[in-house]
């Protein structure tokens, strides 16, 4: 269990160098998180824009009323 | 009586009553699992031997590329489904899994080709799976773009579930050409019988990101499904009130 627990590195320096492969890596991570960021983003700004068309294709037919 | 639960899933309505509470929950614990799955592996998983840190991109790529395989299948099923007993929310799935597969296949080529330069010196190389998976990231592509081509709902629908079955054709290919061909990609790092290649100190892990993937994939879809259920049904009567109700 103790080489399932165990920090890798020294340092941060050590952490993010990596021995040379720390680029590769956290550029895998930063395009995963963007990736991930940008599909949670969209539902809620669509729904968004939705709600606000539905309410005021509401308000417009009141008026007509 | 048996297929009763068939209808009743096939309402939008009902579908997104029911998963109200639940997709916020599980947005929440599979963003908590997959933020747990990248410490684990990116800072506190062993050190390679011979590939050195540049492996724990494996804890990226081998979940991304999972779901983007798995979400084609989901697509085809969705396809299939929706084209046999003709129920909305079975396209409503397949047309939302569309974006999100395609975000997932793009991850799983970007990071397995930043992978290849410390790995094989090279960041591309016309390899069958790394070609075949090209081929699935423009399928994707394909079926976003049939389905903002078409004005009519039903025929974009009907013709996207076609593409998605035709191209689930090469899901088998992706995942079995490491096995049939001789290429640069290697074999499975987890295997359905005997031996994995892949110690247990790494592979917890790795399994945990796995699963946690799948899950965020899962709530991902349900948010996608529900704004584009409200969409769909924007002029019914029940989307109506609830748009009163939260104004």
């Amino acid at each position: 269990m103790g080489t399932l627990t165990r920090f890798q590195f020294e340092s941060v320096a050590d952490m993010l160098l990596m021995d040379g492969h720390g680029f590769y890596v956290w550029l895998c991570l930063i395009a995963f998180l963007t990736g991930v960021s940008l599909l949670l983003v969209s539902p809620f700004k669509k729904r968004k824009k939705l709600k606000q068309a539905i309410a005021l294709a509401r308000t417009l037919n009141s008026d007509e009323d | 009586m048996t297929w009763q639960w068939l209808h009743k899933f096939g309402s939008p309505k009902w579908f997104y009553e029911k998963t109200t509470g639940l997709s916020r929950v599980l947005l929440v614990a599979s963003l908590i699992a997959v933020c747990i799955g990248l410490v684990w592996g990116l800072l506190f998983a062993p050190e390679h031997v011979t590939q050195k840190h540049s492996y724990r991109i494996i804890y990226i790529h081998v979940p991304t590329s999972f779901l983007s395989m798995a979400g084609f299948f989901f697509m085809a099923v969705c396809g299939a489904i929706g084209l046999i007993w003709r129920t909305k929310m079975s396209f409503i799935l397949m047309q939302v899994a569309a974006p999100v597969g395609a975000v997932f296949t793009f991850l799983s080529l970007f990071t397995g080709a930043v992978w290849g330069k410390p790995t094989w010196g090279t960041y591309w190389e016309w390899d069958a799976r790394i070609t075949f998976q090209l081929i699935l990231f423009f399928l994707y592509l394909a079926i976003i773009a049939l389905n903002s081509a078409y004005r009519n709902r039903a025929a974009a629908d009907k013709v996207c579930a076609v593409l998605a079955i035709i191209g689930s054709v090469n899901i088998p290919l992706i995942y079995w050409s490491v096995e049939w061909w001789f290429t640069l990609h290697q074999t499975a790092t987890f295997k359905m019988s005997g031996k994995s290649g892949i110690h247990a100190s790494m592979a917890y892990p790795l399994v945990w990101m796995i699963f946690s993937t799948y899950a965020l994939y899962i709530a991902l879809i349900l948010q996608h499904a529900r704004v584009e259920i409200l969409s769909r049904e924007s002029m019914s009567r029940w989307v109506k009130q609830l748009v009163d109700e939260k104004a």
